[in-house]
C-alpha cells in the first residue's frame, strides 16, 4: 500500500523518495488529507514512537522530518484548495532577550511532524509580537522558549499581552526551555510546560482533544 | 590577534588570542552522543556528524581574552550587582586561589548564520549537529584557555591579598577549573562587571538587555587556580534543583579529551 511505503521511507528520511510517493499517490486520485494523517503523519508518529522507546535518535527524527516537510510540499497547494485539516495553528518564539532557539526549533518541527500548523516568529521576540500574532493567525496555541532565567519573566508578560487582548483561556500558553519548570508554567497562568519536544506534542495533542 | 603562549603552552598575554580552531573541534563521536544517539550511528548520520564538523572547521574562528586579576579585584567582579544566590559553591572556593583569571572565549559569529540557513532550507539534522559540535567546541575553547592556566607555568598567576593558601601544610595538586556566570549560585547579571573589565568587545563580544552575549557560542567566566580538592562541591544547595547541568559531579575531575593533558 502506497501510504504505508510512504510512511516507510518517511522513517528511513529519504527526502527524494516521499514526495516522489506522494506525488504518485495524488496522481492515483487518493485525497491529499488522507496521504497527509496515513502516509506522512503515521510516519511522523512510528518515528516518534521509535524515538521515546530509544530505538532512533534526534539525528533521524529530523532527517525524518525533512522528508515530511518534501512531501508537504507536494501536498499544500491540493490541501490549501481543500482547506487544511483542523489541528490548531501554533504560534512559537523565543521570547525578546533571548536568542537560544535550537529548542524552540525542535519544538516547531515536531508539532509539524505531528500535523499542527506552525508560525515560528524566530527568537528575541517581544510579548506584544506573539500577541498580535496570536490574534491575527487565530491561533489554538502559543508556545515560549526561554533558556535563561533572566528571560524567563517575559514569558508572564507574554500571558499578560494575551489577557489584555481578550485571548486569555482562548489561547493556550505552552512554556519550555531550560530552567523553565511546571511550577513556574503554572505560577504565571501558563497551560502547558512541557521538558522536551516529543512531550511537547503528545501534551498539546491532549489538551487540543480537551 | 597572537598565539600568547610561551615555549611551554602556557599563557603570557592579555591581549586578544587565536585559539587554533583543530584544538577544539569535539570529535564525531562525542558529536553524536551529545545528541543521544548511543551505539554505531547509521552511515546517513554518521556522514552528517563529519560534515557538521568539516563547516564547525571552516566557519569557526575562535579567539579569547583573558586577564588575571587580584582576590580584591575578583570580589569586585564576583560581587556583581549583588544578586548571587547566598551561600555559593564558587565563594567557597576562590578565596583559596593561587590564581584568577577572567576570560571569555567565542566562535564568532559565522557558525550561527549556517546553522540558521540550514535550518531555512530544512537541514534540521545538519543543522543541529552544527549547533551541538559548535556549542561542544565553545566549551573547549574555555578548557583550551583554563589548560594553559595549568601549574606550574602560571604566567597569569595574581597574588591573592590576604589570601589564605595552604600556608604550613603539605603541597596539595594545584589546578585550574573554570566557573561562569549562570552557574552554581554566580547571577548571569554577573556578567555586566565582568565585561566591564575584560572588555570582549576586543574579540567581537556583545552584551544584550538580559546579559546574554552575542554569538550565541561563546563562554565567559573566571578560572580559578586553586587546590584540587578546594574545587569539589556537593550539590546540595537550594539552587542545585533546578540545575540541568551538574558538571559539579564531573568537572573537578576530568576535562574533554586533548585539551590540557600536562595539568591533569
Ligand atoms: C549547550 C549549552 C551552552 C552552549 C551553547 C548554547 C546554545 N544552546 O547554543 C555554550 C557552551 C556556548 C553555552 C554558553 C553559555 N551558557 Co549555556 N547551556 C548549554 C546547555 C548545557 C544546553 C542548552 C542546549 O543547547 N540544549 C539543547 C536544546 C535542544 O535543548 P533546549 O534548548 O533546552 O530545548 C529543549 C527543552 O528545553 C524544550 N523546550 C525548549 N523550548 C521550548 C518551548 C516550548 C513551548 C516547549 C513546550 C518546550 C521547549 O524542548 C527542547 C527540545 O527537547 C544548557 C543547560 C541544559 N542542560 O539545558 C546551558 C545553559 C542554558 N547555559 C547557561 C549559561 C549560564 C551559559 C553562559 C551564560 C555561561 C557563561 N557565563 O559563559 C553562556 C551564555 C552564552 C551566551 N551567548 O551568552 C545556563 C543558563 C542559566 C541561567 N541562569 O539562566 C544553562 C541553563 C546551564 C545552567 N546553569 O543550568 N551554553
Ligand atoms: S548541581 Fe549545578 S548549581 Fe549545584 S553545584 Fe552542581 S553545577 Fe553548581
Amino acid at each position: 500500500m502506497i501510504y504505508d511505503d510512504i510512511a516507510r521511507r518517511l522513517q528511513e528520511g529519504d527526502e527524494d523518495q516521499v514526495p516522489r510517493l506522494v506525488s504518485q499517490a495524488l496522481a492515483h486520485g487518493l485525497a491529499p488529507e488522507e496521504v497527509l494523517e496515513k502516509g506522512l503523519i503515521a510516519g511522523m508518529n512510528a518515528v516518534g514512537v521509535k524515538f521515546r522507546e530509544r530505538e532512533v535518535f534526534l539525528p533521524d527524527v529530523l532527517l525524518a522530518a525533512k522528508a515530511m516537510h518534501a512531501g508537504i510540499s507536494v501536498l499544500k497547494p491540493k490541501l490549501a484548495q481543500e482547506g487544511l485539516p483542523a489541528r490548531g495553528k501554533v504560534v512559537i518564539g523565543t521570547v525578546q532577550g533571548d536568542l537560544h532557539d535550537i529548542g524552540k526549533n525542535l519544538v516547531a518541527i515536531m508539532l509539524k511532524g505531528a500535523g499542527f500548523e506552525v508560525v515560528d516568529l524566530g527568537k528575541d521576540v517581544p510579548p506584544e509580537r506573539f500577541a498580535e500574532a496570536a490574534e491575527k493567525e487565530g491561533a489554538a496555541f502559543v508556545g515560549l522558549s526561554a533558556l535563561l532565567t533572566t528571560t524567563m519573566p517575559v514569558m508572564a508578560k507574554v500571558v499578560e499581552a494575551l489577557r489584555s487582548r481578550g485571548l486569555g483561556g482562548k489561547v493556550k500558553v505552552m512554556v519550555g526551555g531550560a530552567p523553565v519548570t511546571q511550577d513556574y508554567a503554572r505560577e504565571i497562568g501558563a497551560d502547558l510546560y512541557a521538558f522536551d519536544a516529543a512531550s511537547a506534542v503528545e501534551r498539546a495533542q491532549a489538551l487540543a482533544r480537551g | 590577534m597572537n598565539d600568547g603562549l610561551d615555549q611551554e603552552g602556557a599563557l603570557r598575554t592579555t591581549a586578544p588570542l587565536k585559539i587554533p580552531v583543530r584544538d577544539i573541534l569535539p570529535d564525531a563521536a562525542s558529536v553524536l552522543r551529545a545528541q543521544g544517539v548511543s551505539g554505531p550511528a547509521r552511515k546517513k548520520v554518521a556522514d552528517l556528524g563529519r560534515q557538521a564538523l568539516a563547516l564547525l572547521e571552516s566557519l569557526a574562528s575562535p579567539a579569547a581574552v583573558v586577564e588575571g586579576v587580584s582576590l580584591d579585584e575578583f570580589m569586585e567582579v564576583f560581587r556583581g550587582e549583588g544578586l548571587n544566590e547566598s551561600p555559593n559553591p564558587i565563594e567557597k572556593i576562590f578565596p583559596f586561589a593561587s590564581g584568577l583569571a577572567l576570560f571569555a572565549v567565542t566562535l564568532g559569529d559565522k557558525v550561527r548564520g549556517k546553522i540558521d540557513a540550514l535550518f531555512t532550507t530544512d537541514d534540521f539534522a545538519l543543522g543541529c549537529l552544527l549547533d551541538t559540535a559548535a556549542s561542544l567546541a565553545a566549551d573547549r575553547a574555555a578548557a583550551w584557555l583554563e589548560a594553559r592556566c595549568s601549574a606550574p607555568s602560571q604566567r597569569l598567576r595574581a597574588r591573592p591579598k590576604g589570601g589564605a593558601l595552604s600556608g604550613g601544610r603539605a603541597p596539595q595538586e594545584i589546578r585550574p577549573l573554570r566557573y561562569s556566570p549562570g552557574y552554581c549560585g554566580w547571577h548571569l547579571s554577573g556578567q555586566k562587571k565582568l565585561f566591564a573589565r575584560l572588555k570582549p568587545e576586543r574579540i567581537g563580544l556583545r552584551l544584550n538587555e538580559s546579559w546574554l552575549m552575542s554569538p550565541l557560542k561563546s563562554v565567559s567566566g573566571v578560572i580559578v587556580t586553586a587546590p584540587a580538592s578546594r574545587h569539589a562541591v556537593e550539590p546540595s544547595y537550594g539552587f542545585c534543583a533546578s540545575c540541568r547541568n551538574r558538571t559539579c559531579k564531573t568537572r573537578s575531575g576530568t576535562r574533554p579529551e586533548g585539551l590540557g593533558k600536562e595539568a591533569a
